[in-house]
C-alpha cells in the first residue's frame, strides 16, 4: 500500500471540475484508492464520493493506494493534485 | 438581509426537455433574475460544460461558471429546474439542473450537500415525485449537510 499526502492549495479548495478529472484518473487503474480529509472517507472513483469530501482551500487529503498497480496510479494521482489542486 | 442562497422561487418542476445548453441558458436566466449573477456569468457556464461535462450523475447536471467569470457573481445561490422527461446531456439521462454560483467556500459546502442528496437513488427517487416545490425545497433543507443554505 502506498500512502501520500496533499495539502490543497487551489483557492476555490477541491471543486468540481478537478474533482471530476480526479475520479477520470483514478477510473483508469485496479488499485483501490482511498482518499481521506478531516472525518470524511471516499472512494476516488466515485465522484459523489469526492465532493462529499469538500476539501477546503489549506486542508490535507490523504491518499491511500492499494493493488497491483498502485505505483503508477499513486505517482499519476499525485502529480494530478500537485497541479491542479 | 442577505439573499438565501436557496428558496422557493429558485425551483422550477416540470420544464419541458430541451438541449443540454437551452437547459444551460434556462438555469443562468433563472440566476440572473434571482439576482445572484450578473449576464455574463451564463456565457461561462455554457463554457464550463464545453470544457468539461457538468453531468455529474444519478440524473444530476450542475452547471457552473469557468473561474473567469467568478466576478459575475454577486452573491452565492442555486437554482433547480426538474425536466421530469429528462434531457439527453451529451449521452448521459439528466432530470435535475442544479445552477450554481458560489463565493467564499459556499460553492464547496452545496456541492457537499448535492452529493449527500444526489448520491442516494431512494432521495432522487423522492424528488422526481414531487409535485410542488415546497416539497422538494423541504428535502433539501432537511439534509444533514444544509447548513450552507441558512445565510
Amino acid at each position: 500500500m502506498l500512502e501520500f499526502i496533499h495539502t490543497i492549495q487551489d483557492p476555490w479548495g477541491m471543486h468540481m471540475r478537478p474533482a471530476g478529472m480526479l475520479v477520470k484518473i483514478a477510473k483508469n487503474f485496479k488499485s483501490e484508492i482511498l482518499m481521506a480529509c478531516r472525518d470524511k472517507e471516499a472512494n476516488a472513483k466515485q465522484l459523489f464520493d469526492v465532493m462529499s469530501l469538500a476539501a477546503r482551500t489549506g486542508e490535507n487529503l490523504q491518499v491511500r493506494v492499494q493493488g497491483v498497480d498502485e505505483e503508477e496510479a499513486a505517482s499519476q494521482l499525485k502529480a494530478f493534485l500537485e497541479s491542479h489542486c | 438581509m442577505k439573499k438565501p442562497i436557496f428558496s422557493l422561487e429558485n425551483i422550477r418542476l416540470s420544464c419541458p426537455s430541451v438541449c443540454c445548453d437551452e437547459a444551460i441558458l434556462a438555469a443562468g436566466r433563472h440566476m440572473v433574475e434571482q439576482g445572484y449573477v450578473k449576464e455574463a456569468y451564463i456565457d461561462g457556464m455554457l463554457r464550463r460544460n464545453r470544457e468539461f461535462s457538468v453531468y455529474i450523475g444519478n440524473y444530476l447536471a450542475m452547471p457552473h461558471g469557468v473561474y473567469t467569470v467568478k466576478d459575475e457573481v454577486i452573491t452565492s445561490g442555486i437554482v433547480l429546474h426538474v425536466y421530469p422527461n429528462g434531457i439527453d446531456w451529451d449521452g448521459e439521462p439528466v432530470k435535475f439542473v442544479l445552477g450554481l454560483a458560489g463565493q467564499d467556500n459556499k460553492h464547496l459546502q452545496v456541492i457537499e450537500l448535492c452529493a449527500e442528496l444526489f448520491s442516494n437513488m431512494e432521495t432522487v427517487d423522492k424528488m422526481l415525485a414531487c409535485t410542488e416545490p415546497q416539497e422538494l425545497y423541504n428535502i433539501f433543507t432537511e439534509s444533514s449537510s444544509s447548513s450552507c443554505l441558512i445565510v
